[in-house]
């Protein structure tokens, strides 16, 4: 382990991290750490709201499908969106967040953003990466952040970013464990019991996983795996406990 | 139509809204302090369909 990384720490099979008020790492930063039965991997996220140990989160997406109040012209590298801002979000409450343009005009161009642009209502928008088409009235924008997450929960479309390795506070920073054995995850087995080699899947219940619907699964249940179950479980959900798992989300660690 | 349904454990509260001129039904359930939107589409179609056959 690199001594940069800091706030990680380990107990017996535990892999445990800080709650940091203050960023402590590099948004997004991967480490692996050589461990008893082979490595595993941590990402440095930043959480929407508190999580605790064992908890499995997804990316937060906080604006969706919001109209541009402003024509952009080609080479234009800013965004308006009256009232759909905060005053320095970017950059501080969004650490790296970028916007796509994902409907009507202009649709399907993506640009990190770097902040505002004078006034909250502007997105200000990669400086020497403009528009390449122009935006009007009728483009839609959505906002997200790789490494901004929140409980995640199938009654929204969670792409799955990790499990929560300690209690991280809400608005805080922590490590969340992305590939490799995780001795702890949060656990519904009474609703659907964790078979030993099946895929564990994100539930309704926030930040809880559970087994594959008995009698076949389902698209979502495909879409939102966490990885597979190392033992059964029909226990239902309990603080502080939960099944192990061999995590899948090769798409957050990287 | 019924407009709370129980699935899964979670009570969910089915509100009739108007979206652009159109009404429309939006799903929310407890979430912490207070509550959040049902958005996956095809959990919507599943608690509509399960408060119109109550």
């Amino acid at each position: 382990m690199n001594n940069l990384q800091k706030g990680l720490g380990v107990n017996g099979a535990f892999v445990t991290s800080e709650s940091h008020s203050k960023k402590e790492n590099r948004a997004g930063e991967i480490v692996t750490l050589i461990t008893r039965e082979g490595q595993r991997k941590y990402r440095y996220m930043k959480a929407q709201e508190a999580i605790a140990i064992g908890q499995v989160v997804s990316l937060y997406q906080f604006i969706d499908n919001a109209d541009v109040d402003a024509a952009a012209a080609i080479g234009a590298t800013n965004l308006k969106g009256t009232g759909d801002f905060t005053a320095g979000e970017f950059g501080v409450t969004f650490p790296s967040a970028f916007v796509s343009i994902d409907a009507n005009t202009g649709a399907n161009q993506t640009r990190a953003i770097e902040g505002n642009a004078g006034t909250a209502d502007y997105l200000q928008v990669e400086r020497n990466h403009g528009w390449d088409v122009a935006l009007d009235g009728t483009s839609d924008y959505v906002t997200y952040d790789m490494n901004y997450v929140q409980l995640a929960d199938s009654d929204e479309v969670p792409i799955v970013m990790g499990v929560a390795i300690s209690a991280i506070a809400s608005g805080e920073w922590g490590w969340f464990q992305v590939a490799g054995f995780c001795p702890l995850v949060r656990s519904a087995g009474g609703t659907d019991a964790i078979v030993a080699g099946e895929p564990v899947v994100v539930s309704s219940t926030a930040g809880v996983a559970r087994g594959m619907t008995s009698g076949g699964s389902t698209v979502d249940e495909t879409g939102y795996e966490v990885g597979y179950a190392l033992h059964a479980s029909a226990a239902a959900d309990t603080a502080g406990a939960g099944v192990a798992v061999l995590l899948k989300l090769p798409h957050a660690a990287c | 139509m019924k407009t709370k349904i129980e699935l899964d454990g979670n009570v969910y509260s089915i509100r009739e809204v108007e979206v652009e001129g159109e009404k429309a039904f939006k799903i929310f359930k407890p979430h912490g302090a207070g509550e959040k939107e049902v958005t996956n589409p095809n959990r919507i179609k599943q608690i509509l369909d399960l408060a119109k056959a109550e």
